[in-house]
């Protein structure tokens, strides 16, 4: 079965970018879903959750640090990794995102040279776990 | 406390403030969500059908930065970034104030090293600034197919 991943973005841009580079670097197999706010993509989440999410912080309706604290506060959801991805001057709020969770911060632009940085480990484990990438 | 003047600080030697920040930023951004080169160039660009985006910085201080390229331009950048099936006139918008958002976010992280800011929600806008009294303007080549204008502006006049 596929990995489905989650992209939590109001840009289109970036949502697509981040698919982009996530498919080059080893989840071009993935289901990718995408939402356009924290609202949506909690809906999203609870309906069937993903395996991963990726989500910008700031956002309408509900932004991606509500989205990061109320995936974090529900037993049923708390395990799934959270990647915040972020215009630069949230990364000052590093520290505290990571202390809620988060799986890592990495600030726009990034590359897929960096997005493969950050999410190697989590690779890695779905290789071990699932045979998952051969 | 951070000032406009973190910001609109100008180097000696330079005309412009921020002016090598704002060249590294604007050519990582381009680099990595466009595939593309951006060089800061003293160029001209041709007036006629533009389309623009503006942002708004809200805090520590008030200031925009305004970001327009030639219409076509627009699209080859969107096309780099979307591929050519899903290109549409919302993909040019939204690509436009993505780059402006993230090129913002960028330079004001450099300029303001660990301080938080706030910024408005991007949007495209019908005219670049005229003469303000305190307004910078830089133009990127961007890959030989275009100027890009960014626009550095003090004050937050309504449009």
């Amino acid at each position: 079965m596929p990995l489905r991943i989650l992209i939590v973005d109001d840009a289109t841009t970036a949502r697509i970018f981040a698919q982009k580079c996530l498919a080059n670097i080893g989840f071009h197999d993935a289901d990718f879903v995408q939402a356009v706010h924290g609202r949506d993509a909690l809906a999203k989440i609870r309906e069937m959750p993903p395996d991963l999410i990726l989500t910008d912080l700031m956002m309408p309706e509900m932004d991606g640090e509500s989205l990061l604290r109320e995936i974090k506060a529900d037993p049923a959801l708390q395990h799934i990794p959270v990647l915040v991805v972020s215009s630069a001057g949230n990364i000052a709020r590093k520290d505290a995102l990571l202390a809620m969770g988060a799986l890592n911060v990495v600030a726009k632009p990034f590359s897929t040279a960096e997005l493969f940085d950050v999410l190697k480990a989590f690779l890695k484990d779905e290789e071990e776990d699932d045979g998952w990438g051969e | 406390m951070a000032g406009e003047n973190d910001l609109f600080n100008i180097e000696a030697g330079k005309k412009r403030p921020q002016e090598e920040i704002l060249s590294r930023v604007v050519s990582s951004t381009f680099e990595k969500m466009g595939f593309m080169e951006a060089r800061l160039t003293e160029e001209e660009p041709a007036a006629a059908d533009r389309i623009c985006a503006r942002i708004e910085i809200l805090a520590p201080f008030h200031a925009q930065l305004f970001f327009s390229a030639p219409r076509q331009l627009g699209w080859t950048i969107a096309e780099n970034l979307y591929g050519l099936e899903e290109l549409t006139l919302e993909a040019v918008a939204d690509m436009m104030t993505e780059l402006l958002n993230t090129i913002t976010g960028s330079l004001l992280s450099e300029v303001l090293p660990d301080q938080q800011f706030n910024l408005a929600i991007p949007r495209l806008c019908t005219e670049m600034p005229d003469n303000q009294a305190q307004s910078y303007v830089y133009h990127f080549n961007i890959d030989n197919n275009g100027i890009i204008t960014i626009t550095l502006a003090a004050d937050t006049p309504d449009r």
